[in-house]
């Protein structure tokens, strides 16, 4: 006999209408239940001639199989618009403002100070530092400025005491550190320091960098070597460099470091008085009157050392016009950085 | 130091010379120009007459001249009172044009025609300001164009002279600059010495010195029967191109001495001298009047040229009043001097009182030329002022002059400066400059000259052949540099991670001066500690500072007047301590600064705490890397701080900083817009102290955490710390905890303060299960009722 499979025969219609998840549920209970249509098909298995059992049974998993491949696919299909449906209404205004984490700054001084650092720590220079408060000795007789000598009026000192001052240079570290070291010797001694005058040009306080080698057969070209290396370094390979003879009490050769303006390119403008060139480091080979104050064998080596302003640098490379904006602290100026 | 190009010409061939070619070669020589100007040239303008001066009938300040040119004579108004008959004078045509540019119109004055100008010395571009007109010499020719004889067209260098540079504080100093650096002979000035052989300076006068070691040569000279009065067109000319404004025939040729050849000569007048010229210290007490009208107290370290009675100069720097030179001398006694650079230096700054002639013997003169200068000085006065010169010169018994004589060895140049320059080449530079140098030998023996007075060392010698074989002729190399280099040492590193750290947390770093005004910090901190300065800039900048808060507060402030809210800063710096070592203490300290509310009003945060935990939140951040525990203790000790708001941070039992509420006093009493917390910490300390040298692994549990909340009503004087300390210590097992709620209200009485807490399990070896987990609260339980009285909620 043939089997009576019409009653079920209408479930792929009903799974491709479902609507959504719970119609198809509806449909699922309706044939795959307990009591369910094709699930009930089981009972009549008794009812089924031994000779034909085989063959319903495998009716019925086919009908079973196909069900269930339909009820996945529309499963999967209705989920799918389900989630959309629900992330959708979960959508929020993402051009509101988010969290006020807004960020502070780093001072430009500090920024131009890491990268100097950088650049010369990158050579092999190690950072030393020293007292900003200084004796005499230290800041001036040490480097072969005693008392009354003419180059003291290079710079106007704050005292503290007749014998303790505020370092007017970096250099003090300089000795400090030939002091405790022989050579070879290789730092650069940045910080503050302090010169008793004050105008738009001139603050009180400033920051310098200065580097200091010190070893067997250190040239005058290895000091060019090094600071025209610098400079391209901080402000381009194109940029000319050139040195210019000059006085330091603490070296001998002494020079100059300039620069190809840029801000007119070397054109002339108001910034390099109409020169095309910036001067923007001192330098020369360590005086021998310092060697000896620090006991170095003279015969035996040789040395160089230079010093810069950090705020020139800054000024120089970020465009500012005001030396004062460094130290007034306004956050629209601090804000840039 | 101001060159004009045709007073060089007179010591070294300057033709073919650009003046901008020159500027730079001098520049990269070691000389900078600092300026260059050109003394521009007139068109039209002539030497004239004043034949016939009338008032003028409308305006009492104008007079009605007529002006002769030898050719024709035009009515000239004039304004100037120094105007007269018989006066040769610059006169502007119509037609002509002034140096600056200005076109002579014919014009009406008054109602009177005026047809030119009668020119002062600022119109011709001579002076900046002068009063009248220009009154030329008596025998100046006329019609004849002043700019042959006013010099006009005359370029004019300022140069940066370095201190070391004694030799170049003249024009044959940068003669002989321009002589080494083109190559070209260095010409001296020959002169006529015709002296009288009628008497003797030393029938006038006498010179004694009682101080040789300040004064190693003083030499004089009397001129007798001189004639006072403005000094010839050319040495006008030749002065007023260096920017020196003539005065008289004898004061023009001490300046023209001083500025061509850098020896500074003063003379006085004979009659005023008591007797003879006594170089001595002063005596105690002892005042004189300077030249300029001021009384000078002098001490007994400053060296004076005294009569008999009474010192007369301060030696080097200025004459004095009494027997200067005034209209009325005839004798004259000229006096040429070598004095000790220190001690003009130091009298110089004693009297703050810097000259010309104090300028260069502070640098140095050169002492070799003092005989020469008093013949050529003496010469050039016979010239222009008449009178007779004695033959002898008054002289104390100085020492012969011995030269600095250098073995150089080319070799050891060339390898400390990294170039080749051949032996001839160095020579040739040095002899150049005026130095002697014998190339028999291996080692090259060089002489220096007396005016180099900068030149003691083989060093010295290296860069004198350096810059004028040029710096920039020198190859630049990159030296070997030992590769045993240390980094950057910990607590710089670390502070450059702290700036960014606190620039992502919101704060902008500041940079303060270091100092500040006592009074202000004062409210801060005890003056006893306080390190001032002698000379300070002003009251406001007198003191350094002991804590870096007191500058950070100040700019939090200065940008809440500007409309900022939220302003949050931070800064690293110096701090400066009295010590009894001979130096302050001097440790960075970090400051923060944040002002209420640390984040902005904004629509996505709900409510806020009190900003203390903001700060806190941001010290404990920093504190994060240091391997020890941190404590926050309530203090009283600061009084600037807000009493209940207010802690110090305690490691290890030591304070390493503060933080806290500004108190509402200081605030208020400084018109702060709103309120301000800080933290102080004592960062070089801490680094120093307590953050590890790098970091270093240590074993974890791989297994997952189990985690337990707990609710737990105390009295509300316990302190939170206490508790949360408790918990994290109480067992190995406990791997963190923190509070997540906290709750204070009705429901729980008014005295009690409900906590909850979420606390963290972990194991090395094993995943913790839930009853391992609820054992450990159970006994945390019983341990919080023991200790603190707590209940469960």
């Amino acid at each position: 006999m043939d089997f009576d499979l019409s009653n079920i025969n209408g479930f792929a219609e009903e799974i491709s209408h479902a609507e959504n998840l719970d119609e198809l549920y509806t449909v699922k209970v309706k044939y795959m239940g307990k009591k369910g249509l094709i699930s009930s098909l089981n009972k009549k298995m008794k009812d089924i001639p031994a000779d034909k059992r085989a063959d319903f049974g495998k009716k019925i998993n086919e009908i079973r199989s196909e069900f269930e491949t339909l009820y996945e696919k529309k499963e999967k299909i209705l989920k799918a618009e389900q989630k959309k449906i629900q992330l959708k209404s979960e959508s929020i205004d993402v051009t509101l403002p988010g969290f006020p984490f807004h960020p502070g700054s780093i001072h430009p001084i500090t920024r131009v100070y890491d990268e100097i650092v950088d650049v010369f720590v990158s050579m092999g220079f190690e950072v030393a530092t020293g007292p900003e408060a200084e004796t005499d000795y230290y800041n001036f007789e040490a480097l072969n400025i005693p008392k009354e000598h003419p180059a003291r009026d290079m710079q106007d000192t704050f005292y503290i005491s007749e014998d303790l001052l505020l370092r007017t240079h970096t250099s003090p570290v300089q000795v400090r550190t030939m002091e405790k070291n022989d050579p070879p010797v290789k730092i650069i001694a940045p910080g503050k320091v302090y010169r008793c005058d004050s105008d738009v040009t001139h603050t009180p306080m400033f920051h310098q960098v200065e580097g200091l080698l010190v070893d067997e057969d250190v040239t005058f070209g290895d000091l060019k070597g090094t600071l025209t290396l610098f400079v391209k370094r901080m402000f381009g390979s194109s940029v000319p460099v050139r040195f210019r003879p000059s006085f330091f009490p603490f070296t001998e050769p002494s020079a100059e470091v300039d620069m190809g303006c840029v801000i007119c390119g070397g054109e002339g403008c108001r910034v390099c008085s109409h020169t095309g060139w910036l001067e923007i480091l001192g330098c020369g080979m360590v005086d021998p009157e310092v060697f000896r104050y620090v006991e170095y064998d003279l015969e035996k080596y040789s040395g160089y050392a230079f010093g810069m302003g950090i705020e020139r640098i800054a000024m120089l490379k970020y465009g500012i016009d005001d030396l004062r904006l460094f130290f007034e602290n306004n956050l629209k100026f601090l804000k840039q950085f | 130091m101001k060159v004009s190009l045709t007073w060089l010409n007179d010591f070294v061939d300057m033709s073919g010379i650009g003046v901008d070619e020159l500027a730079n070669r001098l520049t990269m020589a070691g000389l900078e120009i600092e300026g260059i100007k050109q003394l521009k040239k007139a068109e039209k303008v002539i030497t004239a007459k004043i034949a016939d001066v009338k008032k003028h009938p409308d305006a009492d300040k104008l007079s009605l001249c007529k002006v002769d040119d030898g050719v024709s004579t035009y009515d000239v108004v004039c304004g100037a009172d120094n105007v007269a008959t018989g006066q040769i004078i610059p006169f502007a045509k119509v037609g002509a044009v002034l140096p600056n540019g200005l076109k002579i119109k014919k014009a009406k004055l008054r109602g009177v025609e005026s047809f030119g100008m009668i020119c002062s010395a600022a119109e011709l571009g001579l002076e900046d300001k002068s009063e009248g007109i220009m009154p030329l010499p008596a025998n100046t020719p006329v019609n004849a164009d002043v700019n042959d004889i006013l010099g006009l067209g005359d370029y004019v260098l300022d140069i940066g002279i370095t201190p070391n540079r004694a030799d170049c504080l003249s024009i044959l100093g940068i003669a002989r600059e321009i002589s080494a650096v083109y190559s070209r002979e260095l010409k001296t000035k020959s002169y006529d010495c015709v002296f009288s052989e009628d008497f003797k300076s030393s029938d006038l006068s006498y010179v004694k010195v009682l101080d040789e070691e300040n004064c190693p040569i003083y030499l004089g000279r009397v001129i007798k029967n001189v004639t006072i009065k403005p000094s010839p067109l050319w040495l006008q000319n030749r002065l007023r191109s260096v920017g020196v404004r003539p005065i008289n025939n004898i004061v023009d040729v001490t300046n023209y001495v001083l500025f061509e050849y850098g020896q500074p000569l003063h003379t006085f007048d004979l009659k005023k001298i008591d007797g003879g010229i006594v170089v001595r210290r002063a005596r105690k007490g002892e005042e004189i009047q300077t030249l300029d009208g001021k009384d000078r107290k002098l001490d007994e370290d400053m060296l004076v040229i005294a009569d008999e009675t009474k010192p007369i100069a301060i030696a080097g720097i200025m004459g004095g009043q009494h027997s200067g030179i005034s209209t009325g001398a005839t004798d004259v006694f000229l006096e040429c001097a070598y004095f000790k650079p220190e001690n003009v230096r130091m009298t110089a700054r004693k009297l703050g009182l810097q000259t010309d002639s104090s300028y260069r013997y502070e640098r140095g003169v050169d002492r070799e030329n003092t005989l020469n200068m008093v013949d050529y000085a003496a010469s050039l006065l016979l010239k222009v002022a008449g009178g007779e010169a004695s033959a002898d010169v008054l002289s104390n018994p100085y020492k012969p002059f011995v030269p600095v004589v250098l073995d150089v060895n080319v070799g050891k140049i060339n390898r400390f400066l990294g170039c080749e320059i051949e032996k001839k080449e160095m020579t040739g530079i040095l002899k150049r400059l005026g130095f002697d140098a014998d190339e028999a030998n291996s080692e090259v023996t060089v002489t220096v000259p007396s005016y180099r007075v900068d030149i003691s060392r083989w060093q010295d010698i290296a860069e004198e052949v350096a810059r004028i074989f040029g710096y920039d002729n020198i190859e630049a190399t990159i030296p070997k540099i030992p590769s045993d280099s240390k980094p950057p040492e910990k607590y710089l590193r670390e502070v450059k991670n702290i700036k960014h750290s606190l620039k992502s947390f919101g704060f902008s770093e500041v940079i303060n001066y270091s100092f500040m005004s006592d009074k202000f910090l004062s409210l801060f901190d005890n003056d006893d500690k306080f390190v001032k300065l002698l000379n300070p800039i002003s009251e406001d900048m007198n003191t350094l500072r002991t804590f870096v808060f007191p500058g950070v507060i100040s700019s939090a402030k200065q940008n809440l007047n500007q409309g900022f809210k939220n302003v949050k800063l931070f800064e690293i710096a110096k701090t400066f301590i009295q010590s009894n070592n001979s130096i302050p203490r001097q440790l960075s300290n970090l400051a923060i600064c944040s002002t209420a509310g640390f984040f902005p009003k904004s629509w996505n945060i709900t409510e806020s705490a009190d900003t203390f935990y903001h700060i806190k939140g941001v010290v404990d951040n920093i504190l994060s890397n240091c391997k020890a525990d941190v404590r926050y203790e309530k203090t009283g000790n600061y009084s600037f701080l807000h009493p209940g708001k207010s802690a110090v941070v305690k490691i290890n039992g030591k304070e390493y900083g503060f933080l806290g509420q500004i108190h509402p006093d200081i605030l208020e009493k400084e018109n702060f817009l709103e309120s301000v917390y800080i933290a102080e910490l004592f960062i070089e300390d801490i680094i120093k102290d307590l953050f590890p040298e790098s970091y270093s692994y240590r074993r974890f549990s791989v297994y997952p955490f189990v985690y337990k909340d707990l609710s737990v009503i105390v009295d509300k004087n316990i302190v939170a710390g206490d508790v949360l300390e408790y918990i994290k210590n109480f067992s190995e097992l406990v791997y963190d905890v923190y509070i997540y709620d906290l709750y204070s209200g009705e429901k729980i009485g008014k005295n009690s303060i409900s906590l909850t807490f979420r606390i963290f399990y972990s194991a090395l070896d094993r995943t913790l299960t839930d009853e391992e987990a609820n054992g450990i609260l159970e006994k945390i339980i019983s341990g919080l009722k023991k200790e603190f009285s707590a209940e469960l909620r």
